[in-house]
């Protein structure tokens, strides 16, 4: 944790894997994201279509392709909240955020480690099962969320030097 | 006779007078609300929505303003409250920003949104339109929106329930910070609150009120100020401001006029004689206003208390003028005729009030003219010998020296036309404006509609300036109806008429609709081919809508929703105040909102079957004009009938001349004084200055008699200056009233009552012969009046 707090900017490649059970086959898609201490956070979508999602501070904003981008204040939805916070909080190093929203185990060594995530409240435990975060040493290497409908979405990430 | 049985027949009288006014008072229904206060409208669409604005659902909005912090902390501020409110379980309705649907009310309408909703049509469930839904969901399950889309999409490809929650949530364009409604055009949170009970029951009221300035302390406000306004908060700060009126006018008035009688007769006795002719008035006067109305508002009842100030001129010019020892009926074979007059020209100068066709100051004229009469039919029948019994006069008639240095002040008179002329070339310069709006005449101060209208306009809440109602026989007729209109109005949207317009119909289909809407489903076994239709080359597998051929299932057997079956209060505070029942019939209001374009929103609407557009400024104004019209007409008859009564009484033109000229200088100082002080002049300065043209005449009258000695002058003087100092007390307390309507009233009849009491006395009186005058004010004889 405290060599995730240590850098103050992150840029990495995503591919992100959506496993639903409404669907016979994942749902892939790859982009960017962009990190920003302390709570700026980019995860812009370029294939197969382009969305911008940033969060900042208290405000997310998405952006699709051609419908004007929409801005929610995190802290009115606290399901959205706890999701953003476990993004944010992992990638900041900061273990009292992350223990804000769930009980967390950790796993592994430094070199291959895992934190499990439980959610603590009532009403992001009616939506998310698990979260999964996988990294080696100060990089985190995936995100997974398991939903309670066993809908599975995974991030893989590939940090760029 | 001993004092004590002098006193005896007074006593008497007096506790008689006390028992019949405190019984009246306990009969009548006296009322503070301020309903049925204004006019109530022409026609019969107009009528329903006066009384539907006044007392109806609309009342119970509350329109809350926060400001006087930075953004964030008024959306935290905003935050709380609505958190705070909305557990206190007074309100129908806390909304504080974008409009979220509670679980109940969201379950309610996505179970019958394929009834409800506009996009449930029978084309939404074509394999092709299907087709292209289906499209539409994968791309958004692909998107950082996924989550939503499985929660809705699925279960409802056509999107049925998203098209309705649009409408539901209202698409309104108020500025959002947080998530918290904002001004347009500055840093003030909106807020609007809905209470449970009508805006009339008072301790409802009082206790939102309490709950709405404790959540708003208990939210830490720092430096943030809190904004109320809305029907509720008027007609609660109104009904407050009356109660205290009235306190303060009856409690003070008669302090003060006791006070002022005290000091100038010296007797308890006399006070208790000049009490019975009053209050056997007071009690007629409620009587006649009870009978007439069928209740007695506060407001009359109020106005009536400061009318002691003039109907306790009677007793007073009576025991006033008697000398000690005096038979009763020598005191009225002086005084009476001019007496006479003057009951008579006072009765006759509130015909404006009587008949001014606005409820509120009908009463305050028919309570003042029955008080009044009655008042001097008991002075002059029954106060005479109650006084002869105890021998009450005045303890002296004043020292005639003095009275001869005051009436030298005569000689000077053509000054006094320095004033009067001023005030005419000042009129003349500055006409008074005239008011127009008959929302200035209302019992609410400017200020509070001033912020009503702002807020209103902030959250983009229906104004009430025009509405449409529709008339039914049923709630499914009135539906029908608005739906035949909503196309008209759509178009009138396009065309940038109107902003939008609010309508039963758009929440709630009528029952022909929703069948119709039922009967266009597809049955499930068709549902599931053209599924399997669309959904072929998709990656979506088999089950993925069984949610969705369930809901349309369940839907097919589902009975049209109507208004009685909806339990939700959310729902419900949305729908109540749009549709109603009144007198047999069903009502909806159709209230548009960002009127442009009057005209043709009246041209749309007018002449559409079962359809009223009232444009509800124009009917008040055209309304006032009406009755300002039917003021002017009754003063005018009120004014000839006076000319009559003076010519009839006075029998010499020259007097006739010099009191109408007093009275008119006194008229044109009162209505300069107006203007100076900014007023505008309304039916209700007319009616006042009409009134106290009538108590004017009273003093031009009593110093116009004929063949008055020193000492019968002075007792008029005396007499006049106590009069007109109780009249100016008690109208002069008007002027600190919280009621805009007594506070309009107050400052004309207390500067024209002063100016006609100084102007009678230049004008009306005679000069007194340079030669002759120490002698004559010496002399105890009759002196021949001298013209001058």
């Amino acid at each position: 944790m405290t060599g995730l707090a240590a850098i103050p900017e992150r840029h990495a490649t995503f591919r992100e894997e959506k496993h639903l059970a409404a669907l016979d086959v994942p749902l892939v898609s790859q982009g960017w994201l962009i990190y920003r201490r302390p709570a700026h956070l980019e995860k812009i979508t370029t294939a197969p279509e382009p969305e911008s999602l940033i969060v900042d501070g208290d405000t997310l904003t998405l952006a699709a392709n051609k419908a004007a981008p929409q801005s929610v204040r995190i802290g009115r939805h606290p399901e959205v909240g706890a999701l953003v916070d476990a993004v944010r909080g992992a990638l900041a190093g900061d273990l009292g955020t992350l223990e804000s929203h769930y009980r967390i185990t950790a796993e592994g060594r430094l070199a291959a480690w895992h934190l499990v995530l439980l959610p603590t409240d009532p009403g992001v435990q009616r939506l998310v099962r698990v979260i999964v975060i996988a990294g080696a040493g100060a990089d985190i290497s995936s995100f997974s969320t398991v939903q309670v409908n066993g809908d599975e979405d995974s991030l893989t990430i590939a940090t760029q030097q | 006779m001993k004092p004590v049985r002098r006193a005896r027949p007074i006593l008497a009288a007096l506790a008689a007078a006390v028992l019949l006014a405190v019984l009246t008072f306990r009969f009548i229904d006296l009322r503070t609300d301020m309903t049925e206060f204004l006019p109530i409208g022409n026609t019969e669409a107009a009528k329903l929505m006066m009384r539907e604005l006044r007392s109806g659902a609309a009342t119970s909005i509350i329109l809350i303003g926060l400001e006087g912090a930075p953004p964030d902390e008024l959306a935290r501020i905003s935050q709380a409250m609505a958190a705070r409110l909305g557990a206190s379980g007074l309100f129908a309705f806390v909304g504080n920003g974008d409009a979220s649907l509670d679980p109940a009310a969201e379950q309610f309408l996505f179970g019958h949104r394929y009834l409800l909703s506009p996009a449930s049509t029978a084309e939404a469930f074509t394999p092709a339109a299907l087709r292209r839904d289906f499209e539409t969901l994968l791309h958004q399950l692909r998107s950082s929106a996924a989550p939503l889309a499985q929660h809705y999409g699925l279960a409802d490809p056509p999107g049925a329930f998203l098209a309705m929650a649009r409408v539901w949530m209202g698409e309104s364009d108020v500025r959002s910070i947080d998530g918290v409604w904002f001004a347009a055009g500055r840093d003030r949170a909106l807020m609007l609150v809905r209470t449970k009970t009508g805006g009339l029951d008072l301790e409802a009221q009082d206790r939102a009120d309490t709950a709405i300035r404790a959540a708003f302390a208990d939210a830490a406000p720092g430096g943030a100020r809190l904004l109320v306004a809305g029907p509720a908060v008027f007609a609660r700060d109104a009904e407050y401001g009356i109660r205290s009126d009235v306190r303060l006018l009856s409690v003070v008035s008669t302090l003060l006029v006791a006070a002022l009688l005290l000091w100038r007769f010296r007797s308890p006795l006399v006070l208790a004689a000049i009490a019975v002719p009053i209050l056997l008035g007071l009690t007629a006067a409620a009587w006649a206003v009870q009978v007439a109305f069928g209740f007695v508002h506060a407001i009359a009842f109020g106005f009536g208390m400061t009318m002691l100030g003039v109907m306790v001129d009677y007793p007073v010019l009576l025991i006033g003028h008697r000398k000690q020892g005096e038979a009763a009926p020598a005191t009225l074979r002086r005084i009476g005729a001019a007496f006479n007059l003057a009951v008579a020209s006072a009765a006759l100068g509130l015909t404006g009030m009587v008949f001014s066709g606005l409820p509120g100051l009908a009463q305050i004229g028919v309570f003042s003219v029955v008080g009044l009469l009655s008042g001097a039919a008991a002075t002059r029948w029954i106060l005479p010998r109650l006084i002869v019994a105890a021998d009450l006069a005045p303890v002296s008639a004043g020292d005639p020296a003095r009275l001869l240095r005051i009436e030298r002040l005569r000689d000077w008179r053509l000054w006094g036309l320095l004033p009067a002329g001023g005030a005419v070339v000042l009129l003349m310069l500055a006409p008074p404006r005239i008011e127009h709006d008959l929302a200035n005449l209302s019992p609410v101060p400017a200020g509070a509609r001033a912020l009503d209208a702002e807020l209103r306009a902030e959250l983009g809440a229906p104004d009430v300036g025009q509405v449409a109602v529709v008339h039914g026989a049923t709630a499914e007729a009135v539906l029908r109806r608005e739906e035949a209109l909503m196309p008209v109005l759509d178009a009138l949207r396009r065309d940038g008429v109107i902003g939008g317009a609010e309508l039963a119909a758009r929440y709630l289909p009528s029952a022909a609709t929703q069948l119709a809407r039922r009967d266009a489903l597809p049955d499930d076994a068709a549902l599931a081919e053209r599924i399997a239709a669309a959904r072929a080359g998709l990656p979506f597998r088999a089950q993925a809508f069984d949610e969705f051929r369930q809901d349309v299932a369940a839907s097919r057997d589902l009975p049209p929703v109507q208004l009685a079956d909806i339990a939700n209060p959310l729902i419900l505070a949305r729908l109540q105040p749009l549709l109603f029942a009144r007198d047999g019939g069903w009502f909806g209001l159709v209230a548009p909102q960002g009127v442009t374009g009057r005209e043709r929103l009246a041209a749309a609407l007018n002449g559409v079957p079962g359809v009223t557009y009232v444009d509800i400024g124009a009917e008040s104004n055209g309304l006032l004009a009406e009755t300002t019209a039917r003021a002017w007409r009754w003063l005018s008859a009120g004014a000839a009938a006076t000319l009559l009564a003076l010519a009839i009484g006075l029998r010499s033109p020259g007097r006739v001349v010099r009191v109408l000229g007093s009275l008119a200088a006194a008229g044109a100082v009162t209505l300069a004084v107006l203007v100076v002080a900014g007023e505008r002049l309304s039916l209700v300065h007319i009616v006042a200055l009409q009134f106290v043209a009538g108590v004017g005449l009273d003093y031009a009258l009593f110093f116009a008699r004929r063949q008055l000695d020193a000492e019968e002058r002075a007792r008029t003087l005396r007499t006049l200056v106590t009069c007109n100092a109780m009249t100016m007390l008690t109208f002069g307390l008007l002027m600190v009233c919280r009621t805009p309507l007594l506070r309009t009233i107050g400052l004309p009849v207390a500067v024209g009552a002063f100016s006609a009491l100084v102007f009678a006395f230049l004008f009306a009186g005679e000069r007194v012969a340079r030669v002759s005058g120490v002698a004559a004010a010496l002399a105890p004889t009759s002196r021949p009046g001298a013209a001058p």
